[in-house]
């Protein structure tokens, strides 16, 4: 017996120490960043199909939209165009780089090589590769998950996308070679910056499309343009991506040449990526919110440590067709009981911010509580529990006659929100509340039918829009809207901002609607804005992302 | 013997029609569908969406091109293109009927998820991992199992055997959820012998086989310490014993076969569990098998992932305990099969 363990454990060293001889080796720069997957796998790199976070960083690194949001102010910038936008903001013509190289990955030379076309010559993109990019984008077929958000903004777009339109009515012209016209479909300001951050909105390679149909962005197809190509996908949980330095793209002003020669995306938990931060095997980590007291007390995490703005805030949405949220007062009052800032600093606690106003603050237009200090709801537990027995009191019920329930889809961090909103409810208002879960899915399709849901909204585009037209809470989206509430004053504001030239004029606008959804009519409860916490080694130098996607070619690793 | 196994083939047959037909009635039964968002879909990209997966079909008819794709072979020539509708698990190629023809077989569908990925990829790309890791674990959980449990019979009620069926209690009684962080955070961050996590290269298995056959290994221990002591106990023994026979012979050759059956019994189930991926351990040190797709995909309603897997999961349980009953009549001389 004592053989076979000794024997065991001889195997084990040998094997420990032979990883260790791996990892030591020399070879090309290497950075390595963990990636917390929603589901087992990064879900796609196909501009036209992505709708998460994980695959829109990929695909905004192998490929280059015709404008660009920088990542650290939000604002608008080229990308592989430059843009001119006629008098009427109606026409937006853009300039392509010249001679910019198709590429794809080579792996059995190792190396990343021009994309040739069938005479031998390199393929460039071209005006036409972006007009078929955006036409795919918003073609019913592609059933892109993110068409039904870009086709409105394109003359055509909408009647095109519900199959009522055809192709040649879609306002986007191939003038030349490297010259592509986009007719807005309403007259905006907003319209440059949602093409520039709409990922549908990219040069895509048809010929491959058409000849590889949905296999066409496995890595042995895949070509792209973008400072980094990609060179190996292992998919499914505990999978990574990899991509590599494209040395044919020139570098630009804003997007310059890697320094990085290779970008890993690990697919893992939080939990791990912190393990394996604190191996050193990976340079860069997102944070688990329950482990911020311990990072905080390490000497090395805590230099490590970031902390900045995140992308979305989080409601609760009440069911307007249920009493007792049937009636203003009683929306207000629970909105009102609900004490934002114990709930961000105390219960939470991982630098979230209480949230007065539903727009978040860092998008373009936003009416920020800065801004407007009086704007919105605030927790105010005396004039909620008055309000409160004043619709009791009118209506001849007491808080007794209600039993609700808070739906939520099934997660502890979820769940501990519910019941501190619970208590909070009970002990202001008096009410009995239940909770109740279900899984993703289920919870998605069923919401609508409970008297409250909690639910989050992230922007897709970095402008106010996105966050009070594309979520549904305007009216021309109704069936979409759980709280079933429309209101004619909140579209009516939505809709002028929408075509007000200027962000002074746009950001008073929503500064209105915004205060009609959570405070004169509260349909819904918003409760805070997330924040983004990760963990950087200190040999990373890096720039920090603000709008979800990091821009890796403008980091570097000094060892 | 032969007849024996060719009538359980037949039943393994009807199983996987019977757990087929449930899966598929449950999964319709539950709200929501694979192609939800926070955002709601717009009604042009559900109608396209619907019409390309075949979901729009009234569900008898879904069901039956389901099995109908699986169960019935075809033959392709030079038109055939892979695609995620027409992606198949045994593709034979046919040169005497002429150039390209192929026999193509099994075809599980389409991830609707992901939407670049076909079932027979995640068979093809995600189970070998996963039986990787489920075979090395289950190495382990024997190869510290049994000893512990023999050990432990052959000195009962001494410290050898407090002390092995202490390990074995921790074994039973520390979830893999609390021991797999432990065990990579002490090897991986804290002494860095061990990668934490992560697939590819021959050490990254250690871990995670070590964590998932460690857990396993205490209920072998049991089980083999238990049935060993009443084996030992048996007239046989005592006659081999009274013929003079070494200890080491009475015990390893006369008495651990016979007491061999509950284990083998429980390895069969065991097997099957391990090999078609084991969410938890995968997740915590990264393994990219098929543990997580088990779990996901009933999350995400991705029903064709789900139909797949579990069938997968079925065949395999049905397949180790056949291996099971055959091992039986070759540890037990009386067991036979007609």
């Amino acid at each position: 017996m004592k053989k076979i363990f000794g024997l065991l454990l001889l195997g084990l060293l040998t094997l420990a120490l032979a990883g260790g001889i791996v990892a030591a080796q020399d070879g090309p720069v290497v950075l390595v960043t963990g990636r917390q997957m929603g589901s087992s796998d990064i879900p796609t790199i196909d501009p036209a199909l992505a709708e998460d976070v994980p695959s829109v960083q990929i695909i905004d690194q192998i490929f280059v939209g015709l404008g660009r949001i920088n990542e650290e102010t939000s604002a608008v910038e080229d990308g592989i165009a430059t843009v001119s936008i006629s008098d009427d903001q109606l026409v937006l013509t853009y300039s392509i780089m010249p001679e910019i190289s198709w590429v794809r990955y080579n792996a059995d030379s190792g190396a990343v090589e021009q994309v040739l076309d069938a005479d031998g010559n390199p393929r460039y993109v071209t005006a036409q590769d972006f007009a078929y990019g955006i036409l795919r984008g918003i073609a019913a077929e592609t059933a892109a998950p993110y068409g039904g958000v870009l086709a409105p903004w394109i003359a055509g777009g909408e009647a095109f996308f519900n199959g009522e339109g055809a192709a040649e009515d879609v306002g986007v012209r191939v003038v030349d070679e490297y010259t592509l016209e986009i007719t807005a479909a309403q007259p905006s300001a907003v319209t440059e910056l949602v093409m520039a951050s709409l990922w549908l909105v990219n040069a895509q390679p048809q010929w491959l499309i058409e000849e590889q149909a949905d296999f066409w962005i496995n890595p042995e197809n895949i070509t792209t343009y973008g400072p980094f190509a990609l060179k190996d996908w292992v998919r499914g949980d505990g999978g990574s991506l990899t991509m590599i330095k494209n040395p044919f793209w020139p570098g630009t002003a804003n997007i310059p040449q890697p320094q990085i020669d290779e970008v890993v995306f690990r697919f893992l938990d939080e939990e791990v990526q912190l393990t394996e931060f604190e191996a050193g095997t990976i340079d860069v980590a997102e944070m688990p919110d329950t482990e911020l007291e311990r990072v905080l007390s390490n000497e090395a995490l805590s230099a490590a440590y970031f902390t900045g703005p995140g992308t979305c805030t989080y409601y609760y949405g009440f069911n307007v067709e249920r009493p007792p949220f049937d009636d203003v007062r009683a929306r207000r009052a629970f909105s009102m009981a609900i004490d934002r800032d114990a709930l961000a600093n105390d219960v939470l606690g991982a630098g979230q911010i209480p949230s007065n106003l539903w727009t978040l603050p860092t998008l373009n237009a936003a009416p920020t509580s800065e801004a407007y200090p009086e704007l919105g709801i605030f927790s105010d537990p005396e004039a909620a529990s008055t309000l409160w027995n004043e619709y009791l009191t009118e209506t001849g019920q007491s808080a007794a006659d209600f039993n609700l329930t808070i739906f939520h889809n099934e997660s502890s961090l979820h769940g501990t929100i519910a019941q501190a909103v619970q208590q909070m409810w009970a002990e202001t208002l008096g009410v009995s509340v239940t909770i109740a879960t279900a899984d993703f899915a289920t919870y998605l399709d069923t919401r609508g039918n409970y008297d409250v849901f909690r639910a989050a909204w992230c922007f897709d585009y970095p402008d106010s829009h996105n966050f009070h037209y594309d979520v549904p809470f305007h009216s021309d989206l109704l069936a979409e809207n759980d709280t079933h509430w429309a209101n004619a004053e909140y579209d009516s504001l939505i809709d002028a901002a929408f075509v007000a030239p200027t962000v002074e004029e746009r950001t008073e606008l929503y500064a209105q609607a915004d205060n009609i959804l959570v405070n004169t009519e509260a349909a819904i409860a918003p409760m805070y804005y997330y924040v983004t916490n990760d963990l950087t080694q200190p040999w990373v130098e890096r720039t920090h992302s603000f709008i979800t996607r990091e821009r890796y070619e403008k980091w570097s690793i000094n060892r | 013997m032969a007849k024996f196994i060719v009538r359980r083939l037949l039943w393994l047959a009807v199983v996987l029609l019977v757990v087929s037909a449930i899966t598929f009635v449950l999964l319709r039964a539950v709200p929501g569908g694979p192609f939800q968002t926070e955002r709601g879909v717009p009604e042009p990209v559900l109608r396209a969406l619907e019409e390309k997966f075949n979901l729009n079909a009234p569900l008898i008819d879904q069901y039956l091109k389901y099995l109908s794709d699986i169960l019935v072979p075809t033959i392709t020539g030079p038109e055939y293109r892979r695609t995620l509708t027409t992606d198949f698990l045994i593709n034979i190629d046919l040169p005497f009927l002429g150039e390209e023809a192929a026999f193509r077989w099994m075809n599980f569908g389409p991830s609707l998820r992901v939407r670049s990925r076909t079932v027979n990829m995640i068979f093809t790309e995600n189970l070998p991992i996963s039986i990787q890791l489920g075979s090395a674990a289950l190495v382990v959980a024997i190869a510290i199992g049994v000893p512990l449990g023999i050990v432990a019979a052959l000195r009962r009620n001494t410290w050898v055997d407090y002390s092995s069926m202490g390990v074995a209690i921790i074994g039973v009684s520390v979830p893999i959820i609390v021991m797999a962080p432990i065990l990579q955070y002490i090897f991986g961050a804290v002494w860095k012998v061990l990668p934490a996590s992560g697939w590819g290269r021959p050490e990254h298995i250690i871990l995670p086989a070590f964590t998932l056959g460690f857990a396993q290994s205490a209920l072998m221990a049991r089980l083999t310490r238990a049935s060993l002591l009443q084996v030992l106990n048996e007239d046989y023994i005592r006659t081999a014993r009274a013929k003079g026979l070494s200890e080491r012979v009475v015990v390893l050759l006369h008495a651990l076969k016979n007491s061999l059956i509950p284990v083998v019994t429980v390895i069969g189930p065991l097997f099957a569990i391990l090999v078609t991926g084991t969410f938890v351990t995968e997740t915590i040190f990264a393994v990219p098998g098929m543990g997580r797709y088990f779990v996901t995909s009933v999350g995400n309603r991705d029903f064709t992932v789900v139909m797949g897997t579990i069938l997968l999961y079925a065949a395999f349980l049905v397949l180790a305990n056949l291996v099971v009953d055959i091992v039986y009549a070759w540890l037990d001389p009386r067991i036979r099969y007609t």
